[in-house]
């Protein structure tokens, strides 16, 4: 757990970005809060209306937002964690987005490929077959639980 | 009712055809799913939550209990064999899978089932004792009283998480705005829907727990280079055995863990993760040669083990008698519960005590259960955790896709799910823990329901919360945590300039 000083990477130069633009975030965060509150009644302490709690979160928000960027400007930018690998960050939602809209539509089948084939693509090499294989087994297995055992009536295709 | 007809009643539950299946299905794929890098308890839990949406209340939340607990266990096996670091079973790596290197994988593995058995029967034993007194106790309590017990329980969640205090507050109440989505149970007006009427039941928990946990655990370690599986074939049955000395270090070590993790499984913020770092911490500080630790020390893999398994079981009493979950897991279990029309409360195990005495019933037969998946079928299991890593994911998301489609047959559930998937992928790179997030989103709208009405009462008086003597001692102890973190905070940040180096604290 403790990891030796000399071991640790030079602190890279400027400040703590990741801190600031994190309170950034929660700042708007809680302004949105602020701004959709006010469109309920605020009422007072002792009859809130809908519109009070919200904006006390939002307000709340706000300023654990400004200390966190206050925070970040007081010190040194942090060794930053490795890059974002980009092929798991699109394909894994491209292939929910493709299994919602499919499922519906086309059934089990389909999406069920879909969503395996696209997941797959997130490694930097795809093996053909076994990638397929999976897609039927993860169809047959779904459709069993949840078809059979769960009585849910969705089918395998449908058009 | 004395406690012998309580656990027969218990186990005439839990003993149903049903009721086992469904045990048997949770601590299966909990166990499974604790292996599998990037996928904690959490995430295991919310995958089958869909599942209780279809069943009776009883199966339901053995199912997801079993999963709870079947987690953890199944994290250590990982620790052990594979050196991932679980936010459960981060400790156990350190000497778990030194064991392993020095080929004593065999007594480790062996070693911790005896610990978690140990460990959850004694959890057991306080949940089935302690429960029904604090929830009389607990009868008393109004809305100033919950409404201070809500804020140290988030008080707690969010000093003790992971990382950075200020951020897991940011990310509490988070938690509490995205709970204000839907109709507002006093005016009945729609708030934060912003004209859309699927947001009028507000947002599922199942959704949101499956995309911050799940889906952007996921996105995180997909593509990355796994760990070098481990051979199967050299896990044998004689390898199991441990030695007179490794029994003679173990069994003190296992004690003192279940008393560690029992305490700490009770307390605001604490459960398993909490339990197991203090059983480590404890065991290392009382060692006579604590330079063993690191190096294979069986003390340091049974005593965190016992700890966490304690805590698993003891951190259903205050979500059970108070409805107030202590950290994610136990905020999504209190969500299955009211989702079958169950309030969590002082009064539930008086009017339900057929899923209460079932549940408890049910810790010990799931136990039992893993105890056989670990000892006589050890070989299959560590068969089944050699299938690689690239081909699990994959269908994880197909079950967490079909699971969220299944709560209403709903496309949009799962385009929210993708959303939450990139939102929590996103904090992660913030920084930011979503494990606060679910307590706050759990607890935001009782705490706003308890404040409302203690105003009512008191006239709009704040006062009230100070002028109540329970409320009062537990905003004490609430202020005690906070300045107990912040001292943390503040000591930590001007040893870091001490040294001109950058505090690891926020």
């Amino acid at each position: 757990m403790n990891v030796p000083e000399s071991a640790l990477p030079e602190p890279p130069e400027g400040r703590d970005r990741q801190s600031i633009l994190a309170g950034a975030v929660a700042i708007l965060l809680g302004a949105a809060a602020i701004v959709e509150g006010r469109r309920y009644a605020v009422g007072s302490l002792l009859r809130m209306g809908p519109g009070y709690f919200p904006i006390a979160l939002g307000t709340l928000l706000v300023a654990l937002g400004l200390a966190l960027a206050l925070f970040g400007f007081t010190r040194r930018a942090q060794p930053s964690r490795e890059g974002v690998l980009w092929r798991p960050v699109a394909m894994i939602p491209a292939g929910i987005a493709g299994f919602a809209f499919l499922l519906p539509r086309f059934g089990l089948t389909p999406a069920t490929f879909f969503l395996v084939i696209a997941a797959s693509l997130s490694e930097p090499r795809i093996e053909p077959l076994p990638t397929v294989l999976l897609a039927g087994g993860m169809t047959v297995a779904v459709w069993v639980v949840f078809a059979v055992l769960l009585g849910l009536r969705y089918p395998l295709l449908a058009w | 009712m004395t406690l012998f007809d309580n656990l027969a009643l218990g186990f005439r539950e839990a003993l149903s055809l049903e009721n086992l299946f469904y045990c048997f299905l949770g601590v299966t794929v909990g166990n499974f799913m604790g292996v599998i890098p990037g996928v904690g308890a959490v995430a295991a839990v919310s995958i089958l939550l869909p599942v209780t949406y279809h069943v009776p209340p009883t199966a339901g939340l053995i199912m997801l209990a079993g999963l709870y607990y079947g987690a953890v266990y199944g994290a250590v096996t990982g620790a052990i064999l594979l050196n991932i670091p679980h936010t459960v079973s981060a400790v156990e790596c350190l000497d778990g899978y030194p064991m392993a290197q020095q080929g004593r994988a065999g007594v480790a593995l062996f070693m911790t089932t005896i610990a978690s058995l140990c460990g959850s029967f004694v959890g057991v034993v306080i949940l089935a004792l302690f429960a029904p007194p604090v929830a009389e106790f607990a009868l008393r309590f109004g809305s100033p009283e919950y409404f201070s017990l809500i804020i140290l329980g988030m008080t707690g969640a969010a000093a003790l998480a992971k990382g950075s205090p200020l951020r897991s507050f940011i990310m509490v109440l988070l938690g509490m705005t995205l709970g204000i989505v839907g109709v507002d149970v006093n005016s009945g007006q729609p708030r934060f829907t912003y004209g859309f009427s699927f947001l009028t039941d507000g947002i599922n928990i199942g959704v949101i727990a499956m995309g911050l946990f799940g889906v952007a655990e996921l996105m995180d370690s997909a593509g990355k280079p796994k760990p070098v599986l481990l051979d199967a074939k050299s896990i044998t049955w004689r390898s199991l055995l441990p030695t007179a000395d490794d029994w003679r270090r173990s069994w003190p070590a296992i004690l003192r863990g279940v008393g560690v993790g029992s305490c700490f499984g009770i307390l605001p913020g604490g459960g398993a993760v909490l339990a197991s770092i203090m059983g480590y911490t404890v065991e290392k500080q009382i060692a006579r040669d604590p330079s063993r630790f690191g190096k294979g020390a069986i003390e340091g893999v049974v005593a965190p083990e016992a700890a966490a398994n304690a805590a698993c079981q003891t951190s259903f009493v205050p979500t059970l008698t108070l409805g107030i979950p202590t950290d994610p897991i136990m905020a999504v279990m209190l969500a299955a519960l009211i989702i079958k029309g169950i309030s969590p409360g002082p009064s539930m195990i008086t009017q339900h005590p057929d899923v209460f005495w079932g549940l408890v019933a049910s810790f010990i037969i799931g136990n039992i259960l893993l105890v056989i998946w670990h000892i006589p079928l050890i070989r299959v299991w560590v068969r089944l955790l050699t299938i690689p890593f690239h081909m699990l994911y994959p269908a994880v998301l197909v079950m967490i896709c079909m699971g969220v489609y299944s709560i209403h047959s709903s496309e949009i559930d799962v385009f929210l799910l993708m959303g939450f998937g990139c939102a929590g992928y996103a904090m992660r790179r913030l920084g930011f823990q979503p494990a606060p997030l679910l307590v706050g989103l759990v607890l935001g709208p009782l705490l706003e329901e308890h404040l409302r009405r203690s105003l009512i009462v008191s006239r709009g008086n704040l006062a009230i919360f100070v002028e109540k003597p329970i409320s009062a001692t537990v905003l004490a102890v609430t202020l005690l945590v906070l300045a107990f973190m912040l001292r943390g905070g503040y000591s930590g940040a001007s040893r870091a300039r001490a040294r001109g180096k950058q505090a690891k604290a926020i």
